[in-house]
């Protein structure tokens, strides 16, 4: 397996006598140290890194997952945040940073580069167990989360858009974390007693209704960013429908009264409240029976979670499988069957889905899946030991692993195509064949006779693949090679459009090739 | 996999635009323009010869057939790509949906039909036409008209099979399905009475087991009614041969019924693919007729 190349060997005793100078490690037990000592020599993935002054520590809206704590040195931050506020840190020795990719898989909020010669201490998110098990550790951790995610977030939400900076830091006090796991978890009942306001931070939420003739209608799903509790919040104090979590999810909770208190010193937020909560009543006109069905269908097949769908529109399909051929010819085996769930007039195939909360992910044991700023799940081959555990977790079997072999011929035939690992990305700039003749240039001759193989260091017997929506090319295979259109990739959110019952959130760019 | 309702959902709006009959337009409208163009000019049959003609008609054919190479091979779309990406943004872009295989499939259609104009000069041309020259003529109609009706097939087949009940979308599907409702049927027989047995086997299972008129089927396609109505109306009618039965009896002809369906389920799918391999058999025959055209007119040539 591949090492960074700025990991520094180093013995773990040595590691743990820097790291129990720092406030943060000085109630770990003696067990606690030996139990991580033990995990820095055989966990994958804790390393200890050295950066040169000026090399990116983290990268901004990438999704690296792991917390970062300087050994020693300095690194910095010179930004801007969503709300456009200075961001100015500094992170000396024992600072800790990156909690929210390790502990809420999301992306890095800001570049943090070294000032000086800098030693980081990696520990990606399935190592978190590791320094968690001290409960000190674990409560600052905890806190620090808290408090950069309620920030983070705060700075997406539109409901907050119009309120000054003090808000925030009068709002993080009264603020707690609820992480669910599960699909249909009641978190408010149509009727009861409301004693908060929520946040989605991570995941999907379901609004729904139960009507006065008994009937259940799914009124829309709310994502990351979007809000509810505030029909109670500034109506009768009981909730207007019903809210299940549509999956696994992260809410912030902000304890209803002291938020109405807040409102009360900043109307404007009251006033946003007031025109979404119009919105919300008249979205239950909008949704029949059987929208509501679809609603309910789609978020028990996964299909809302999902962030780039391929689906085949029924009307204009036929049938010819084109669009598996394309794949198979551009990655030397298909990663698409032509088959799966139908919705309304749309096919939904077994191919990837790039989900909101990628169970595949979270299966990996060492880090091996990976998300791209843009979104994009895809696998890191140089870290993957071939477990399959991502195959088995996949709910949608999108994943198949294939012997080492046959991946071998499939990476060679996609390095022929491609070309070179960054060809068209960002599209359209390439730099990397400038030294070559023009015609060759124009036809990429050259490249492909770089075309050989892939080696692995470890090899294992099996490798995964699954669709990395033609990482590097600048359209999707089975899109692009679709005699009809009938292949699209599009946000779940898209299909809903009309109704508004899923906002959108598209980030996928070649998502939109074509429009 | 079964219809579950036409719910008004939609994508973007890149892609809600009204596409049905769009294919078959511009193959109509191309047809038409090469034959106003023909008719408009007479005389330019004569001043192009019938080598030019010839040649003309023949780069077009060769122009269209360049649909196939690039349908089921990416090395071209990969090249021009690769030229796209050396270009500003914009004309990138432009790059990219123009070599789309929908674009594509387009081009193929309108060349195709426009091939018509120099074709007919070409015919103008040759007075006395040997066998050989009368079967490539026939074989090239043939093609034109193989590729109108592919168009109006595709633009409205798909719509057709997909306010179906049955929807499975590949043959194997198709199989599996017809199989499993067999399976059922059999299973569905099992402890009840023999005059239900007799009657099963000598009404349901040559249902089962047998298949459809394809014109039947076609008829169905084309009307938009549903084939399984008149074995369903006919097994009805022997629902006294199993008295004591009825519940029994009608889950038999529901599984008939399904069972013809996916029938025309499986029709459907082998229209779609039967019309492609007959277009690209006329299209290989051409292309052979063709060269021993050429070499004949070579020969006669004196080259
Ligand atoms: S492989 Fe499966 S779990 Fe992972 S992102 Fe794709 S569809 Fe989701
Ligand atoms: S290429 Fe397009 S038309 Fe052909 S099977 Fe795939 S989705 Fe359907």
């Amino acid at each position: 397996m591949a090492e960074h190349t700025n990991q520094v060997a180093i013995d773990p005793a040595e590691i743990w006598r820097t790291l129990r100078q720092f406030d943060a490690f000085s109630t770990f037990t003696d067990q606690q140290r030996e139990s991580l000592e033990h995990a820095i020599a055989h966990e994958f993935g804790m390393t200890v890194r050295r950066y040169a002054q000026g090399d990116y520590i983290c990268h901004k809206g990438e999704f690296e997952l792991d917390l970062c704590i300087v050994l020693s040195g300095r690194a910095e931050v010179h930004d801007r945040d969503d709300r456009g506020v200075e961001v100015h840190t500094v992170y000396e020795a024992g600072s800790i940073f990156g909690e929210l990719g390790a502990m809420g898989g999301r992306p890095r909020s800001f570049d943090v580069i070294a000032a000086q010669q800098t030693l980081v201490f990696h520990i990606p998110r399935h190592a978190l167990k590791h320094l968690e098990i001290n409960e000190k550790l674990r409560g600052i951790l905890a806190e620090r989360y808290r408090e950069r995610a309620v920030r983070a977030m705060s700075a997406r939400v539109e409901l907050f858009a119009p309120v000054p900076e003090s808000f925030i830091d009068e709002l993080i006090p009264h603020c707690q974390i609820a992480r669910y796991d599960l699909r249909g978890v009641p978190i408010l009942e149509q009727g009861q007693a409301v004693d908060g306001f929520y946040i989605i931070l991570d995941g999907f939420v379901q609004i729904v209704r139960h009507r006065a003739d008994g009937q259940r209608r799914v009124l829309a799903y709310l994502r990351e960013g979007e809000y509810f509790g505030e029909m109670a919040l500034l109506g009768t104090g009981n909730a207007w429908a019903s809210v299940f979590t549509a999956g696994k999810c992260e809410l912030i909770k902000i304890d209803a009264g002291e938020f109405a208190e807040l409102c009360r010193r900043y109307p404007a937020v009251e006033r946003a409240m007031r025109e979404a909560i119009v919105q919300r009543q008249h979205q239950e006109d909008t949704i029949t029976d059987e929208l509501s069905d679809l609603l309910e269908k789609s978020g028990q097949l996964g299909v809302i979670q999902s962030d780039a769908l391929l689906v085949m529109d029924l009307d204009r399909c036929i049938k010819c499988d084109n669009c598996v051929r394309a794949c198979e010819s551009l990655h030397g085996r298909s990663r698409l069957i032509r088959n799966g769930v139908q919705i309304g007039k749309y096919l939904v195939p077994s191919a990837c889905r790039h989900c909101d909360d990628p169970k595949c992910m979270s299966a990996c044991p060492t880090g091996a899946v990976a998300r791209r700023p843009e979104g994009e799940i895809y696998f890191k081959y140089d870290v993957c030991i071939g477990c399959g555990n991502c195959a088995i977790a996949c709910p949608f079997d999108n994943i198949t692993m294939i012997d080492t072999p046959s991946f071998d011929l499939a990476q060679a035939r996609k390095a022929e195509i491609v070309g070179g690992r960054d060809f068209f990305r960002p599209y359209p700039q390439t730099h990397h064949d400038a030294g070559a003749g023009l015609l060759a240039r124009l036809f990429g001759w050259h490249q492909e006779a770089h075309a050989t193989p892939q080696t692995h260091e470890h090899v294992a017997p099996s490798y995964p693949i699954k669709c990395d929506l033609c990482d590097g090319l600048p359209f999707m295979g089975c899109v692009h090679s679709c005699p009809t259109g009938a292949a699209i990739r599009i946000e779940a959110a898209e299909l809903f459009e009309e109704i508004g019952a899923v906002s959108a959130r598209s980030h996928i760019r070649k998502a939109n090739e074509g429009k | 996999m079964r219809c579950d309702g036409v719910v008004s959902i939609r994508v973007p709006a890149s892609h809600q635009a009204r596409h049905f009959g769009r294919l078959t337009f511009w193959a109509l409208g191309a047809t038409l323009a090469a034959a106003v163009v023909h008719a408009a000019m007479p005389g330019l049959g004569a001043r192009l010869g019938s080598y030019r003609s010839g040649i003309v008609t023949a780069a077009l054919f060769a122009l269209a057939s360049i649909y196939t190479i690039r349908k089921r091979w990416m090395w071209l779309t990969v090249r021009v790509m690769r030229i796209a990406a050396r270009m500003p943004h914009t004309i990138a872009h432009r790059m990219l949906i123009a070599d789309r295989l929908e674009s594509w499939r387009l081009y193929h259609v309108i060349i195709g039909a426009a091939v018509l104009a120099p074709f007919w000069w070409h015919l103008d041309q040759g007075a006395g036409a040997s066998r050989l020259e009368a079967a490539l003529a026939a074989v090239a109609i043939l093609l034109m008209l193989s590729g109108l009706a592919g168009a109006i097939i595709q633009d409205f087949l798909p719509r057709a099979m997909r306010v179906r009940p049955e929807q499975e979308v590949r043959p194997e599907d198709v199989e599996a399905a017809i199989h499993d409702v067999y399976v059922q049927a059999e299973e569905a027989i099992l402890g009840h009475s023999e005059a239900l047995v007799h009657a099963y086997l000598k009404h349901v299972r040559p249902v089962m087991l047998g298949a459809r008129p394809a014109r039947a089927m076609l008829l169905a396609t084309i009307s938009g009614a549903d084939p399984a109505a008149p074995v369903v109306a006919r097994l009805r009618a022997h629902k006294d041969e199993a008295p004591n039965e009825a519940e029994t009896w009608e889950r038999l002809v529901l599984l008939a019924q399904r069972k013809v369906r996916l029938d025309h389920n499986r029709f459907n799918l082998a229209l779609g693919a039967g019309w492609m391999r007959l277009h690209i058999a006329l299209a290989i025959v051409l292309a052979v007729l063709t060269a021993f055209h050429v070499a004949g007119a070579l020969y006669f040539a004196g080259l």
